[in-house]
């Protein structure tokens, strides 16, 4: 008990030791902590976000409306929904039309954010969505607006005269199209005559059964369905996508979790060493481990558990208030998200990394408990004067340069200490450089799309029709201008591969394929079972020519394909698989096409290349005019475009976390320092006595912290080289796979020497000011 | 007027909350090249006057003058600079620094002071053969026994050459076989030309000094000739 409380006294007295480890305990907990309950709340809302637009499962194709009924008998199946899911054109706006009935929309419409008007009340109105993440033209209709929708019906267009009463944000599609929701029973009736383009089913149950029993449904009732997809919170593309943009926060401030237990462990340790006498003392008056481990080890596991317990409290508000203000800001979806759901402050997580802290903590303390417990009593007891500790005999018999080697022969003396700031600088110089080779795998990406004879398109142009595409391939052949292209049809299969939240399959279907996709390596898919692989995918996956890779479909089913030849894609965003139609058929079990809109994506490579935008407003205005035809371009120069933002983003965020980060490595090594120079008092007071000015001295300080930063490199190019291949696996669903691209050189970047300078700074400030503060006469008399 | 000059020194601690007074009003005068012993028992403010003296902390009120110098009034930089040519300090517990050894615990005050390199090395062996310890200059201090790192220590504190000499109770953790070797070093110091003062507690020790200051509870209480003997070695 006296030692418990001697231990408390420790704590009281030591407030400089205290302090910072239980604010560096804190900000461990908190920081990954604030984020995780982020995370998890955004994916709960997003599930639900999803859950309300598509339901647990949601299939479209020709849809019998008899097959309503039957659906609703289906064991496990909540509600049924029915509604036209197609396009239209508004003036020459191209637009998503959902078509529905009341019933159908009071029962699943329940997230929406009106900006402008109010909702719709019958018929002949519509509400015009604006959708996040918005990339179309800015005109948009006004509420008061009398509009002509054309919509598409895969018969007959049909024109709706309607009325806009609303304009909203948000709604349930992600996607750089408007959305118009019509509310039209007779619509429903009338256009589709007995079909139904998409069917919502709410489960209860496993999904996955549900959706595949649906469409052996749908089918015996001779209807036929083109795509479905399964909402499971697990498998979640829009999910699995938070999970990895969040990732790629959380991974950086991980580090931090790793600097309370190297503070505990190197601050213990030089408490240890300065207090050996006194563990000397307690061993020979017959204290063991346990009694060791009270006076020496409880002290930091009490600081620790007060900063790991106001972590566990204040992780749930921070979350919220970062969530309030940087996650959901103006966003009116996540506003409404927010009041829908609310936040829950996921007290396990805060919990969970509270315990992972102070377990590691306590793990760093036991460090010194070891070395204290290893003390010879009577070696220890024995010595007079400054303590010693074993250090090599290197350049002894030089006579120049004493006091640097002094300086550095301390660094190897007091090992603990030179770890504890090795540590934290070499993880702090990793972070920063992994940004920049990050980075710099973004402007390989910039480069190689800059690069006409590596990516010979100009635009990609994705263009979707109700007819056949012959028609429109035929148009491109006429058209002088265009050089080469390569027409393909896309599908999106989500979750296919493991990690990855979509991969884009791509069957061709005219053209030449190494307009889009140069082959690096092997050969184009002929047979059924072969397929290309983007040189991302490739890196992010090991595989090689020859190589087997399995797909999973949304039934579960799996799909084997051999890998017959690896592609310079101009970016791995979706991993494109080149395959041919009938393996596209195969896995996705439709014919492209069918009961829905055709969407074909044509890789378009002009003649001249000095006049592309000319050209491609002409390639634009020629195929609108040719048919039905909506057309989105994305240029070569909007990708680069797109690319240099990237690399912009990946390098401000990594020298925002730096930068965070510098001021808890800063934290950790003036610390240390600090009680180094308290523990060695009596040594500094020597010096002092000696004639080494304050200045003197902390340069000293200041040159091991050098020596430090120099020591830090190494580890940090391998530290760096792990974040980035980490941040890499994490990007991977948000921004394509960045190969890490970079050495040593990555260290010598703004980025990384920016934080680098900051912690140096805050650590020499800190160390001046407890150098002028020592009391040297007192450093002197203190037995 | 001496050397040294002390004039209405007092000196004031804060401990905790409480203010002790370690020095009243103490002046006293120690001419060029003398041996003074200072004495008194534990807590009379002998290791405050030594601390004064060297700079190393500065009286509350008072003067102190050394060479003409008057170090209660430099700033702790200009002290730090003006000792590091003028005094050499004996502790005692020796505050050898562990991670040099012996010869380079000497060589560190001759780099400090600025003495050109090329004579360091063969001065330094000069002075550990002059206390006795040529053959251990590679030892570390934890390797030599406590008197060796005394002597070490003294050998180090005139390694630059200082006129002045400062030692805190330099025997005051030795046999008494090194007390009297260290004193005697003192006083072969002393003999070269060096004002040397050192702070004991021993009485018979302190007699071998050429003059004896007590001091009790932070004031003069007695000045006595000492009974040293002038020797012929020189550092």
């Amino acid at each position: 008990m006296l030692l418990v409380r001697s231990a408390l006294r420790v704590v009281v007295w030591k407030r400089l030791e205290t302090l910072a480890l239980i604010l560096v305990t804190m900000a461990a907990v908190v920081a990954p902590a604030s984020l995780a309950i982020i995370k998890s709340n955004l994916e709960y809302q997003i599930y639900e976000l999803f859950r309300d637009v598509s339901g647990d499962v949601m299939l479209t194709g020709r849809i019998p409306s008899e097959a309503l009924t039957a659906l609703k008998g289906l064991e496990g199946v909540g509600s049924v929904n029915g509604m036209i899911l197609t396009f239209g054109l508004l003036g020459e706006e191209r637009v998503l039309v959902g078509v529905m009935g009341h019933e159908t929309f009071d029962s699943f419409v329940k997230l929406y954010v009106i900006r402008e008007g109010r909702f719709i009340s019958g018929p002949g109105e519509a509400v015009v969505y604006r959708a996040m993440f918005v990339r179309g033209p800015e005109e948009m209709p006004r509420v008061g607006d009398e509009v002509d929708l054309v919509v598409v019906t895969g018969q007959e267009p049909v024109l709706l005269k309607l009325r806009v009463v609303g304009l909203a944000t948000g709604y349930n599609h992600i996607g750089p199209t408007p959305f118009m929701v019509v509310i039209d029973e007779e619509l429903l009736g009338r256009v589709m005559n007995y079909t139904i383009t998409a069917v919502r089913l709410e489960v209860v149950g496993d999904p996955r059964g549900v959706a595949g029993e649906a469409r052996y449904v749908i089918e015996s009732l001779g209807g036929s369905v083109s795509w479905h997809v399964v909402n499971v919170r697990e498998e979640n593309p829009v999910v699995l996508i938070v999970e990895s943009a969040m990732s790629v926060m959380t991974l950086p401030v991980l580090i931090f979790i790793a600097m309370a237990p190297v503070l505990s462990a190197s601050l213990g340790l030089a408490t240890v060493v300065r207090d050996s006498r006194n563990v000397a003392v307690m061993k020979a008056m017959g204290c063991g481990l346990w009694e060791l481990f009270l006076a020496y080890t409880l002290p930091w596991v009490l600081r620790a558990a007060f900063g790991a317990l106001l972590g566990f409290i204040l992780s749930p508000f921070i979350a919220r208030w970062l969530y309030l203000n940087y996650f959901v800001a103006e966003e009116d979806l996540s506003r409404a998200l927010y009041e829908r759901f609310g936040f829950n402050p996921y007290w396990g997580t805060s919990a969970y990394y509270a315990l992972l802290v102070l377990g590691l903590t306590l793990l760093g303390s036991l460090i010194p408990l070891a070395v204290a417990y290893r003390v010879n009593v009577v070696n220890v007891i024995a010595m007079v004067g400054l303590h010693a500790h074993p250090t090599p005999k290197a350049g002894w018999s030089m006579s120049r340069l004493v006091v640097l080697r002094m300086w550095i022969r301390d660094m190897v003396a007091r090992w603990w200490k030179t770890v504890g700031l090795v540590v934290p600088l070499s993880l702090l110089i990793g972070l920063g450089s992994s940004g920049v080779m990050l980075s710099n795998g973004v402007g390989e990406w910039v480069k190689a799309v800059e690069d006409r004879s590596s990516t010979p398109f100009d635009a990609i142009l994705t263009i979707s029709t109700v007819e056949s595409p012959e028609r429109l391939l035929e148009l491109l052949d006429k058209l002088g201008y265009v050089k080469r292209y390569f027409a393909s049809t896309p599908y999106s299969l989500a979750s296919a591969i493991e990690g990855l939240t979509f991969v884009e399959l791509r069957a061709p279907v005219k053209g030449d394929p190494s307009v889009e996709f140069p082959l690096i390596q092997g050969r184009y898919p002929v047979g059924r079972g072969e397929v290309t692989v983007s040189h991302g995918l490739a890196s992010y996956r090991g595989l090689r020519v020859g190589d087997v890779l399995e797909l999973r479909d949304t039934f579960g089913r799996v799909h084997k394909l051999e890998v017959v030849g690896i592609t310079r894609a101009y970016h791995d965003r979706g991993f494109q698989l080149l395959l041919t139609q009938d393996s596209l058929v195969e896995i996705t079990g439709y014919r492209p096409g069918l009961g829905r809109a055709f969407t074909v994506k044509v890789a378009v490579e002009l003649e001249d290349p000095h006049r592309v935008e000319e050209l491609l407003e002409r390639l634009k205005s020629d195929v609108e005019r040719a048919g039905p035809y909506g057309v989105e371009v994305i240029s070569r120069s909007s990708i680069s475009e797109t690319f240099k933002a990237y690399s912009t983003m990946v390098t401000s965020i990594a020298t925002i976390l730096s930068i965070l980060a510098s001021v808890v490595v800063a934290v950790v090594a003036a610390s240390i320092i600090v009680s180094d120079i308290s523990a060695r008092a009596r040594e500094i007071a020597v010096l002092s006595s000696l004639g080494l000015q304050s200045r003197q001295l902390v340069l000293g300080f200041a040159a091991q912290l050098l020596i430090a930063v120099i020591a830090a490199i190494p580890v940090a190019y391998i530290t760096s080289k792990i974040i980035a291949g980490m941040l890499a696996e994490r990007t991977v669903n948000f921004a394509g796979y960045i190969e890490p691209v970079g050495g040593l050189e990555t260290i010598a970047t703004a980025t990384t020497i920016t934080p680098l300078l900051i912690t140096m700074i805050i650590v020499v400030l800190a160390t001046t000011l407890t150098v002028r503060r020592l009391d040297l006469v007192r450093a002197l008399s203190d037995i | 007027m001496g050397f040294v000059e002390v004039r209405d020194v007092w000196k004031d601690y804060v401990v905790g909350r409480v203010r002790v007074t370690a020095l009243r009003g103490v002046s006293l005068d120690v001419d060029a090249g003398e041996f003074l012993a200072v004495t008194g028992p534990s807590g009379s403010g002998k290791s405050t006057l030594i601390y004064l003296i060297s700079g190393l902390d500065v009286p509350t009120r008072g003067l102190i003058r050394v060479g003409g110098v008057e170090v209660s009034r430099l700033d702790q930089a200009s002290r730090a600079s003006w000792r590091r040519r003028n005094v050499g300090i004996v502790f005692q517990f020796f505050h050898l620094i562990p991670t040099l050894t012996a010869l380079e615990n000497v060589l560190l005050t001759m780099e400090l002071a600025g003495i050109p390199a090329g004579k360091r090395v063969e001065r330094a062996l000069e002075l550990l053969e002059f206390v006795g310890l040529r053959d251990k200059a590679d030892r570390y201090p934890w390797e030599l026994s406590g008197g060796e790192q005394q002597r070490v220590a003294i050998a180090r504190a005139i390694a630059h050459n200082p006129p002045l000499i400062l030692a805190d109770e330099p025997t005051a953790n030795l046999d008494y076989e090194n007390k009297l070797r260290i004193v005697e070093l003192l006083r072969e110091i002393s003999n070269s030309g060096k004002t040397v003062v050192f702070a004991t507690h021993d009485v018979e020790l302190a007699r071998k000094a050429d003059r004896v200051i007590r001091l009790r509870d932070g004031v003069v209480v007695g000045s006595e000739g000492g009974g040293g003997a002038p020797s012929k070695i020189s550092p």
